[in-house]
């Protein structure tokens, strides 16, 4: 005992060094919980700017961990730590990717109609909770760690998403989440108790061991890895656990959605990972079959990610095109984009497999680019919507005329998702495509390909309402400061697209 | 199987824990689900005592019968507006088929592979003494900080959860 | 497989079989059986019964089951902690007891919290009362 204590003393003093950016964000939750009871007679956006200043000091920090790789927390066995959570290149750069996220969402959060005028401290604190949690589930090297980091994200964005009491689409979104949530965290949690029964522990590096001398078979794991799979395809709305995602999307602020789809998916997939990662032999192997079968992966990882990529894609891409509400449109396209996604998963699975190893850079690079589109496209439709209340498709009629600059930056965005040059999706997904044809994932990329084709359909329809129905509304006066955000947003969609080598070959840095 | 007292009180439980579960799904009153649920609960916790694991046990007790039940029970009775036992559960209006077959395929997995797997014994903390004491200490060593981080995440999931159940100032008034 | 709770059990049986025994079977032997309209009111020397029993529930006592829900969960992690904490202090000093400090005071944080937005409140405030302190901040806080 006394040497545990003494371990676990020494363990925290290290871990507290490293945890700064985590213990700001925690700080941040209860000042902001706090400051709406006890700041009375203060202008309504206090609130905001406290967040603000929290998710600006948490970045500070964060750029200071730069470069770190420590395992921190948990405890130590004789061949080395075995930590919570481990600070990476990785982690940082999926831990600035949801800070980032949250940081644009308070501008669009203080313009949001559900918001304006009032103090939102239990908002903001949500929104800091659930980056905490994002920023757990990005560095977790235990399942513990994963599951708690889930929760946390998943709990705080529930609450986010009903957050206007007064809207009943809100309130419905919010049950629908927190009930499906429910299922998809119990069905995940079983599978953990599976897999700690089947190798005894919870931490990524022991299972990675222990599976290399138990006796489990190969279905027996893949059954406890699939339950697992359910959990954080859950927090990705890749299928099957895509469903929640229209209602959800359509019920909550804007500001709240795009959030969610663009900060909640990347932490999902970054968590993912890492646990994909734990079925990689030391010598970097990646196999499935166990004891005297042991052989490096044909069947496994790549066609189960594989097949739930294929099938995101299509079910988003289809169930996109009869879409008349936007956010619901987007909410569509959002699954779409996560097959594109868990395609790069696939070829990263595929990847490990073979003696070059696996390759996160496609997933990485369309990363840095699904932030800009997707949040740019959500930032004009916040900005638009609480201008004139337009929800449906048929609403942005006329918006090239309009708000020609903020549909301008839709358009722009739009054409992105769809991975038309020269913006940063297409390069994004020409990375992705010719990473599967080269990891023998043709199949995958034939069906991206037609499902690229697809969703021309919806998003030119969106476009075509814009720039050629004719709207006898109005110009809408977006404010100087949305300009400024949309500018920010739109501006790297085109550098991604045309400038894109000096990012490529950064985007190589933040693998394992 | 030889039959020894431990056997024994392992189906006693399993029947207290099951047959209720039964009835929760085929019990038309939602009033009664409840209380049905809370024998299948009791049931549970005793199948955790008696596999050793006596903070699970308790949690079971004082969390899920304690505390969810209640809020279960205070829940079905703020909703309704009619006397309580007319809320019928949707339950036997649809296709029964559909929901046994996935449930028998769902069981029929799971059982497969926990019982193929043959899990190591004792692997955890436990070694059949009470674990209470074991996971206090792992709790405030090895796991500390998942430990603090739940009491961050107690905070806001209370405080988000009595912003969602006050009522708007119009409501109250009305 | 060992059962090391088998006092608890006796103890559960003995308890229940004591209130079976009383209740129903020696209460059917010795009370006199007496039965009359008055004593078979509910209440048999108190107020007369008005309407039925299943109203519905006030949102009040809701909202405190969830707080108390909360804290239930922690006082659960707490039993652990208090079972080992001989051992931590023994080894550790005052780790142990710092870190549940911790613990404590972030919940506490959220006891402040519906303590002064009112929700604990059990009579809430009227109209005219809408310059009462804590609902004043539960009116900034809910749009007004």
């Amino acid at each position: 005992m006394q040497n545990s204590i003494d371990t676990a003393r020494k363990v925290v003093a290290e871990g507290m060094s490293g945890l700064l950016p985590e213990l700001l964000l925690a700080a941040l939750v209860c000042v902001l919980l706090l400051a709406d009871l006890f700041l009375r007679g203060v202008k309504p956006r206090a609130t905001a700017w406290i967040a603000v200043v929290g998710f600006v000091a948490c970045g500070a920090a964060l750029v200071q961990r730069y470069g770190a790789h420590a395992e921190i927390f948990g405890w130590v066995q004789s061949d080395g730590p075995r930590g919570m959570l481990l600070n990476d290149h990785f982690a940082w750069f999926f831990q600035m990717f949801v800070l980032a996220a949250a940081l644009v969402c308070v501008p669009m959060a203080m313009d949001h109609a559900a918001f304006r005028s009032r103090r939102m401290g239990e908002f903001y604190a949500l929104l800091a909770a659930a980056t905490l949690g994002m920023f757990l589930m990005a560095s977790s090297t235990n399942l513990l760690m994963a599951y708690l980091g889930i929760e946390f994200a998943s709990m705080a964005s529930y609450l986010a998403t009903a957050i206007d009491k007064r809207d009943r689409a809100g309130s419905e979104g919010g049950l629908k989440y927190v009930i499906y949530g429910s299922v998809a965290s119990g069905v995940m949690i079983y599978g953990i108790s599976l897999l700690y029964g089947m190798t005894g522990s919870m931490h990524y590096g022991d299972i990675a061991r222990a599976l290399q001398v138990h006796a489990a078979t190969e279905g027996q794991l893949m059954i406890a890895a699939v339950l697992i799979f359910a959990g954080f395809a859950y927090k990705m709305a890749a299928f099957p656990m895509h469903f929640w995602c229209p209602d959800v999307y359509q019920g909550a602020p804007t500001p709240v959605t795009a959030f969610l789809s663009v900060a909640s998916k990347a932490a999902g997939f970054a968590a993912f990972v890492r646990f994909l990662a734990a079925f990689t032999a030391h010598d970097g192997t990646f196999f499935i079959g166990f004891g005297d079968e042991k052989v490096p992966a044909s069947f496994g990882w790549p066609v189960i990610i594989g097949g739930a990529a294929a099938l995101s894609m299509t079910v988003g891409n289809l169930g996109a095109l009869w879409q008349t509400n936007v956010k619901r449109l987007l909410a569509y396209s959002s699954i779409a984009q996560a097959g594109y996604l868990l395609m790069a998963v696939a070829v990263y699975a595929a990847g490990k497999g073979q003696p070059s190893g696996g390759d996160l850079a496609p997933l990485i690079y369309y990363f840095v680019a699904y932030f800009f589109m997707n949040l740019g496209a959500f930032h004009v439709i916040t900005v638009i919507g609480s201008r004139t209340g337009a929800t449906s498709v048929a609403d942005f009629a006329g918006l090239g005329r309009r708000a020609p600059w903020m549909a301008f930056g839709l358009g722009l965005c739009l054409l992105s998702l769809l991975g038309m040059p020269p913006t940063g999706g297409f390069v994004g997904k020409l990375q992705l495509l010719s990473a599967a044809v080269k990891h023998d994932l043709l199949w995958l990329a034939i069906l991206a390909g037609i499902n690229t084709a697809i969703s021309a359909f919806y998003y030119f329809k969106l476009l075509k309402c814009m720039y050629l129905d004719r709207s006898d509304a109005g110009v809408i006066r977006s404010g100087a400061a949305n300009m400024a955000v949309l500018a920010v947003l739109v501006a790297p969609v085109l550098i991604l697209g045309l400038a894109f080598s000096p990012i490529a070959d950064l985007s190589r840095g933040f693998g394992f | 199987m030889d039959i020894d007292f431990g056997t024994i009180m392992f189906f006693a439980l399993a029947i207290v824990a099951v047959v209720p579960a039964f009835m929760v799904v085929l019990a038309r009153d939602i009033v009664r689900v409840a209380f049905w649920l809370l024998a299948s609960l009791c049931g549970v916790a005793g199948l955790y005592i008696l596999l050793g694991a006596d903070f699970l046990g308790l949690t079971q007790v004082l969390v899920y019968i304690g505390g969810i039940l209640v809020l279960i029970l205070f829940g079905i009775m703020m909703t309704s507006k009619d006397p309580l036992h007319e809320k019928a559960t949707a339950s036997g209006k649809r296709s029964p088929v559909t929901g046994l077959v996935t449930g028998a395929l769902v069981f029929a997995v799971l059982a497969a592979v926990i019982v193929g797997v043959g899990f190591e014994e004792n692997k955890g903390v436990s070694g059949g003494e009470p674990t209470t004491t074991k996971l206090g200490e792992v709790l405030l060593t090895d796991y500390v900080l998942p430990f603090e981080l739940v009491s961050v995440l107690l905070l806001f999931v209370l405080c988000g959860a009595a912003y969602m159940a006050r009522r708007r100032r119009e409501d109250a008034h009305a | 497989m060992d059962f090391q709770y088998a006092n608890v059990l006796f103890g559960l049986l003995f308890g229940a079989g004591f209130v079976v025994l009383n209740v129903s079977i020696v209460n059917r032997i010795l009370a006199p059986k007496v039965i009359d309209p008055e004593k078979t009111t509910t209440y048999e020397c108190g107020e007369p019964t008005i309407g039925s029993a299943w109203v519905r529930f006030d949102m009040r006592f809701y909202t405190v089951a969830l707080v108390f829900l909360v804290f239930e969960v922690e006082v659960a992690l707490l039993f652990p902690w208090a079972a080992a904490y001989d051992t931590l202090t023994q080894a550790g000093g005052l780790f142990a007891f710092v870190e549940v400090l911790l613990f404590l005071v972030i919940l506490g944080l959220g006891y402040v919290y519906v303590w002064r937005k009112g929700d604990l409140d059990w009579v809430k405030a009227t109209d005219a009362q809408t310059s009462n302190e804590t609902v004043g901040v539960d009116n900034a806080a809910n749009g007004n």
